[in-house]
C-alpha cells in the first residue's frame, strides 16, 4: 500500500453561491480525508480556505482538479510532514 | 424587461437555437418570454428526454446545447443526462426553475436543492440571485460548458428573479477564453524519441481526439507513422473502421487483435483517452511492457491511473502534428495484421434467427451514401454496434460510454435529427432500452422527426443475462422480459410506421427499409435470446485473458 501522506492546501476562491459545497464535494470524491479546514472571509468576494487532507493518492492530482474550478483563483500545497520537518 | 425576458435575451445572444424541455410551475415566466422569442422550443414527454436530445445536439455538433425543466421532479428528472454528459464530457447548459428565493430552504411545493444535488456531475453551477447577474452568470455558463474539457453546466433560476426588473442587457462583448496551452517541448522531445526507439508503438485513441477537433491530424499522424491504432468505444470512426491500420476496438468486449496488440506493444500511445477499466482490464497488466506517452487536453488526467514517460498537454491537433514522423516498424505492423486476419469476425452464424452482428456490419456498408449517425442505447446492442459497425467519422456514433444509461439512444436521437437536417439518424436500441424513454415517440410524431429505429429484441435484459450465464452460475435474476409489448403495434399508436423482421432472409429488407424509408421508422427485430457478446473480458481480468464464444481465454 502507498503511504499515506498529509498536505496542507491553501486555496483563493470566490465566496459565490455552493463553492464551498463543490471544493469538499471534489476533495472527497477524490478519496482525500478532510483533517482540518479554515475557511476566511478574504474580501466581499473571496475566502482564502486553508486546509490539511490526508490520502494515500498523491496531492498532484487533487491540486489540477481543484485549479480547474471555476470558482478557485489559486491553490498551492506542501506535504504537511515537509513542513514539519522545516519547522 | 424581466429576468426571465433578459434570460432569454442572454441564450439568444449565445447563438442558441433550440431548446429541448418540458414547462411547469417554477419555471412558466421563462417559457412566456419564450414565446416572443426565435428560439425553436420542443417539448418532450419527459424531461429525461429533454436532457438526453441536447446531448444529441450537442454530440453532433460540439455545439453547446440547452435543455430546461421546472424546479424538484422535472429538475431531477434531468439529473441522469446531467451525470451522463459530465461523464462523457458533452458541453450543455441545463436551466431549471426554481422557487421563489424567499421560499428557499423552507420544504416549498416542488422545492429541491437540485444546485447541491448536481455539484459533483456538473463542471460549475449557479443560482441566481439577482437579475442583473444573468448577462455575467450566461456567458460564463457557456464559456465554461464549451471549452477545455466540455462538461454540462447548470444554471437555477429562482421565480422571483425571472419576474425582478432590471436594465441589464446581454453582454456585448465575450471574454476571450484563455488559449489553450502548446507543447510542452521537453515533454514532446522525449516523446519523440521514444517514438523513434520504439519497434512495436501501439496508438490508443479515445474520445478526446474528436474533441479536441484533431481527426485530421490524427489521421495525418496514424498514416505517416504507420502505427497500428486500437480504439476506445468513444474513439470509433477516428480512424474509419475499415482503415487496414485499425484493429478495432480495446477492452472488455474489444476485438482480439486489439487487445493482443496492446499487451505486446513497447510504446503505448494514449491519445484522447483515459485508461478508463472498461478499456484497460486490469490495470497493472494493460501493455504490461510498453512506455507510455499520453495526449491529452486535460493536465488532470496524466499520472491518475498509468505513470507515463511523456505528457503532453494542450492542444492535442498541435501535439500530433508536432509528433508526426515516419517509422520503421515493419515487422511489427505485419504482425498485428496477422492477428487482424487469424481474429477476423465471422458473420456466417447457422441459425435462421436475425443475427445482429451481421446486420450491423452490412447496414454501415449500405450506409456510405450519406450523413448516417447511430444512436446507441446500452447493453448487447451496444457492444455489436461498437463491433460490426465500421464507422467512418467519430461523431456519427453517439453512446452513452461513461455512464451507460439505458434510455440514452432514442430522445438523443431526435436532437441530432434537429440538428442535422439533412442526415439519417438510426437508433440501435435493445428491448430494455427502448422502455426507458419510450414515450419520445410521441415527440417523434409531434415534430415528425424522421428517426429510425432498429431494435433488437431479446425478451431479456440480454447483458445482464450474459453475466448471470457467465460469472453467476447461470442463475437468471429479473431479466426476463417476455412479457413485452406488442411494439409495432405501440408504435403504431404512437403514429409512427412499423415493420416486424423474424428471419434472416429480411436482414437485406431491413436495411433497404433504413436507406429508402423518408419519414419515422420503427424495426422490431426478434433475435436469439441466447446471443451473446464476444469476446469478453471478465471484470478485474487482464485483457490478455479474453473468453470467446468457444469459452477459451486466448492469452
Amino acid at each position: 500500500m502507498p503511504p499515506v501522506e498529509s498536505s496542507q492546501l491553501i486555496i483563493h476562491m470566490s465566496r459565490a453561491y455552493g463553492s464551498l459545497n463543490r471544493l469538499i464535494g471534489i476533495v472527497r470524491q477524490r478519496c482525500f480525508e478532510i483533517e482540518s479546514l479554515n475557511v476566511q472571509s478574504e474580501s466581499a468576494e473571496h475566502y482564502r480556505i486553508q486546509m490539511v487532507v490526508v490520502s494515500e493518492r498523491n496531492v498532484v492530482h487533487l491540486i489540477k482538479k481543484i485549479s480547474q474550478m471555476a470558482d478557485v483563483t489559486s491553490v498551492s500545497a506542501a506535504k504537511l510532514t515537509r513542513v514539519l520537518e522545516t519547522a | 424587461m424581466n429576468g426571465a425576458q433578459l434570460l432569454i435575451a442572454c441564450l439568444e445572444n449565445e447563438g442558441v437555437r433550440d431548446i429541448w424541455g418540458y414547462p411547469g410551475g417554477a419555471i412558466m415566466p421563462v417559457y412566456d418570454a419564450l414565446l416572443d422569442s426565435n428560439i425553436k422550443h420542443y417539448l418532450t414527454r419527459h424531461e429525461q428526454g429533454a436532457g438526453f436530445a441536447a446531448q444529441g445536439t450537442a454530440r453532433s455538433t460540439n455545439r453547446t446545447a440547452v435543455c430546461m425543466a421546472t424546479s424538484g421532479p422535472g429538475a431531477t428528472n434531468l439529473i441522469t443526462a446531467i451525470g451522463d454528459a459530465y461523464m462523457d464530457s458533452i458541453p450543455m447548459v441545463v436551466i431549471t426553475g426554481q422557487v421563489p428565493s424567499q421560499l428557499m430552504g423552507t420544504d416549498a411545493f416542488q422545492e429541491l436543492d437540485v444546485f447541491g444535488m448536481t455539484l459533483p456531475i456538473t463542471k460549475h453551477s449557479y443560482v441566481v440571485k439577482h437579475a442583473d447577474d444573468i448577462p455575467r452568470i450566461v456567458h460564463e455558463a457557456f464559456q465554461l460548458a464549451g471549452s477545455g474539457k466540455f462538461g454540462p453546466v447548470l444554471i437555477d433560476f429562482p421565480k422571483d428573479i425571472a419576474f425582478q426588473k432590471t436594465e441589464a442587457k446581454p453582454l456585448s462583448s465575450k471574454k476571450e477564453l484563455p488559449p489553450i496551452s502548446h507543447c510542452d517541448p521537453d515533454a514532446l522531445r522525449i516523446a519523440k524519441e521514444l517514438l523513434a526507439k520504439a519497434e512495436c508503438p501501439l496508438i490508443y485513441a479515445g474520445g478526446g481526439v474528436e474533441k479536441g477537433n484533431a481527426v485530421a491530424e490524427f489521421r495525418a499522424f496514424v498514416e505517416t507513422t504507420g502505427i497500428p491504432v486500437v480504439h476506445t468505444l468513444h474513439g470509433l470512426g477516428c480512424l474509419p473502421g475499415n482503415h487496414p491500420q485499425f484493429l478495432g476496438m480495446v477492452g472488455m468486449h474489444g476485438s482480439e487483435a486489439a487487445n493482443k496488440a496492446v499487451q505486446g506493444c513497447d510504446l503505448l500511445l494514449a491519445i484522447g483517452s483515459r485508461f478508463d477499466d472498461r478499456a484497460t482490464g486490469k490495470l497493472t497488466e494493460f501493455a504490461p511492457r510498453a512506455k507510455a506517452i499520453h495526449v491529452n487536453l486535460d493536465p488532470a488526467e496524466f499520472g491518475k491511473l498509468r505513470v507515463v514517460q511523456s505528457a503532453l498537454g494542450g492542444d492535442v491537433a498541435q501535439n500530433l502534428v508536432a509528433l508526426t514522423m515516419p517509422l520503421n516498424i515493419k515487422p511489427w505492423v505485419e504482425q498485428t495484421q496477422e492477428w487482424k486476419r487469424v481474429f477476423a469476425c465471422r458473420y456466417d452464424a447457422p441459425f435462421d434467427s436475425v443475427f445482429a452482428p451481421r446486420l450491423l456490419h452490412d447496414l454501415s456498408q449500405a450506409m456510405t451514401d450519406r450523413d448516417t449517425f447511430i444512436c446507441c442505447d446500452v447493453g448487447q446492442h451496444q457492444m455489436w454496434v461498437a463491433q460490426h459497425y465500421k464507422f467512418t467519422h467519430p461523431k456519427y456514433h453517439l453512446t452513452s460510454g461513461g455512464a451507460g444509461t439505458m434510455g440514452f439512444g432514442l430522445p438523443a436521437a431526435l436532437g441530432v435529427q434537429q440538428a442535422n437536417p439533412d442526415a439519417r439518424t438510426i437508433v440501435v436500441t435493445g428491448d430494455g432500452s427502448i422502455m426507458m424513454n419510450i414515450q419520445e415517440l410521441a415527440t417523434i410524431k409531434r415534430y415528425n422527426i424522421p428517426v429510425k429505429i432498429l431494435l433488437f429484441d431479446n425478451q431479456a435484459l440480454g447483458m445482464v443475462r450474459q453475466w448471470q450465464q457467465l460469472f453467476f452460475n447461470n442463475r437468471e435474476s429479473e431479466i426476463d422480459l417476455s412479457d413485452n409489448p406488442d411494439f409495432c403495434r405501440l408504435a403504431e399508436a404512437f403514429g409512427i410506421p412499423s415493420m416486424r423482421v423474424v428471419h434472416r432472409d429480411q436482414e437485406a429488407d431491413v436495411i433497404q427499409a433504413l436507406k429508402n424509408t423518408d419519414g419515422p421508422l420503427f424495426i422490431h427485430t426478434i433475435i436469439d435470446r441466447a446471443a451473446n457478446v464476444w469476446p469478453l473480458v471478465p471484470p478485474g481480468a487482464s485483457n490478455s485473458e479474453m473468453l470467446t464464444e468457444e469459452g477459451v481465454s486466448v492469452g
